[in-house]
């Protein structure tokens, strides 16, 4: 990785941004949670935390920076002598959704908008892999990469004031699972019954972490139902 | 060995440091609003700074103590009633079994905090007190109950006092932002010179700048914030970050409040007026 695309801004007192502008790919993220690791590795004692989003990393640190630039040096040396990473074969978890009308709040607008059928919504939105970059906005709410492009679809003019966990919906480019209800202002098309955030499991609290990769399957509402009520049958 | 909830006020929650650990889940940081008055209020007991505390929002409180301790009420100004006795914020205050505390309304500021000798005990998940929904409840409740251990041991003396010049300025300190270098000439003086001040839109996860400025900028790639980034929305309106803030946003980040400034914005009212002094931040180099 080159030097060049990389920015090392500091963000505040105790923080430290690295952005790169380069375009999102699969690439850039196992870089990045390369990246991740090694700053972990290399700073353990003087960090608190590291996350990362589709194109950055950001570092916070146990106390007050002093000294920033000799700190950037740092990363740009650790950017530079980082070896891009191969992308690791993994399994791609299902993730059953049912989109029919009752949870697919959203899909007749989503058809207005892109002028595909219900039908071709559902077979676009379950045929990609999709990639988890990240876990935000809302306590294990993936970001998920891989969408097919026919269905971007802009946000909704008004935000609903409550979405319920475990909508699957489009913002733009983008397509994402309430992990709990909240307000937003996402295209609803369908619902799952897994439940992605256990806060009581302190160590893996997220069914998802970023690199992993899932694919969708429609399910019928009976078995939208049976899945709810029988949460033990859904596959790990 | 508890508080009893008889009134539970606004927005009151138990508030420690916040949680680093879970934003990798998506989890915010939260902790208390005003940091730098929770560690204050500690300090009076001989606490730990970073021991939980009871946070509450401007008015209505009555608690009843099952259990002897010291507390301390932390706040920058209001009418407190320990069993009908007007009580001074600051103060080590040796409570008794049954004793009983009014608070009736904060004069000054918004954030008050309750803290007792040895802090208070909860669930602590991701390695913090602080009440986020849903890692813990929102708020508490009417009838609700906060634990603590009895402490019937004397009290460490003199309290210190706090510097109230802390909270006196209306230039509040900011960095430059992220996205701060694609502001044309215009938004950069008007961030520089302009008085701006607070709408009534202000809750733990944000509070927004009443003023609107023409914003051309395009919505970045959503990316990292944190507690007093400054996002600035497409219809021009400036939104401040605090504790309980998402991790990430894809609104350009065009300030960023140092830790001082948060605290201080946290406890202006509504309509309160103020400027940006926009600083370099590795002037502030120790």
């Amino acid at each position: 990785m080159t030097n060049k695309s990389a920015r090392i801004f500091q963000l505040n007192e105790c923080s430290i941004l690295i952005e790169f502008d380069r375009e999102i790919t699969k690439n850039l993220l196992y870089f990045l949670l390369n990246l991740k690791e090694n700053i972990f590795l290399n700073k353990r004692e003087h960090i608190l935390q590291v996350t990362n989003t589709y194109n950055s990393v950001l570092v916070i640190y146990k106390s007050t920076i002093n000294n920033f630039n000799s700190e950037k040096n740092n990363y740009f040396e650790l950017i530079s002598n980082l070896s891009t990473t191969d992308i690791p074969k993994s399994s791609t978890r299902k993730i059953s959704v049912c989109y029919e009308l009752d949870f697919g709040l959203d899909l007749e607008e989503v058809s207005e908008k892109t002028g595909l059928s219900i039908s071709e919504i559902i077979k676009r939105h379950t045929h990609p892999v999709y990639t988890v970059y990240f876990i935000g906005f809302l306590p294990g709410f993936p970001y998920l990469g891989g969408m097919d492009s026919s269905l971007f679809c802009r946000r909704k003019s008004t935000p609903r004031s409550k979405i319920n966990s475990g909508s699957v919906g489009i913002a733009g480019s983008q397509t994402g699972i309430y992990p709990s209800s909240s307000p937003g202002g996402w295209q609803i098309i369908g619902r799952t019954p897994l439940s992605l955030f256990d806060s009581h499991k302190t160590d893996t609290p997220c069914v998802l972490s970023p690199g992993d990769s899932l694919q969708f399957e429609s399910i019928s509402k009976e078995e939208f139902d049976n899945l709810q009520s029988h949460p033990s049958d859904i596959k790990p | 060995m508890s508080i009893y909830i008889h009134k539970a006020g606004l927005y009151s929650s138990l508030q420690d440091k916040g949680r680093l650990a879970g934003m990798t889940y998506g989890v915010p940081i939260s902790g208390a609003m005003d940091q730098n008055l929770y560690h204050f209020t500690n300090t009076v007991l001989e606490n730990p700074a970073d021991l939980s505390s009871m946070e509450f929002y401007q008015q209505g409180l009555e608690l009843e103590f099952t259990s002897p301790t010291f507390m301390c009420i932390g706040a920058l100004g209001g009418d407190f009633k320990l069993n009908d006795i007007a009580v001074e914020p600051f103060k080590i205050l040796k409570i008794k079994r049954g004793d009983l505390l009014k608070i009736k309304q904060l004069t000054r500021g918004n954030w008050g905090y309750i803290a007792v000798k040895g802090g208070f005990e909860s669930e602590r998940p991701f390695n913090s007190q602080s009440f986020y929904k849903p890692i813990t409840k929102r708020q508490f409740e009417n009838d609700d109950v906060l634990i603590y251990k009895a402490f019937d041991g004397e009290s460490g003396g003199e309290a210190p006092v706090l510097d109230m010049s802390y909270y006196k300025t209306s230039e509040l300190e900011v960095f430059k932002g992220p996205e701060f270098y694609k502001l044309n000439h215009t938004l950069d003086y008007q961030l520089k010179h302009a008085d701006f001040s607070l709408s009534r839109s202000l809750n733990r996860m944000a509070y927004q700048i009443q003023e609107r400025l023409a914003n051309d900028l395009e919505e970045i790639i959503t990316g990292p914030v944190l507690p007093g980034t400054v996002q600035f929305t497409p219809a021009g309106k400036m939104i401040v970050l605090m504790r309980d803030a998402q991790v990430t946003g894809g609104y350009p980040r065009i300030l960023q409040f140092s830790e001082k400034s948060i605290n201080q914005l946290s406890q202006m009212r509504v309509k309160s007026k103020f400027t940006f002094k926009l600083t370099e931040i590795n002037s502030k180099k120790i």
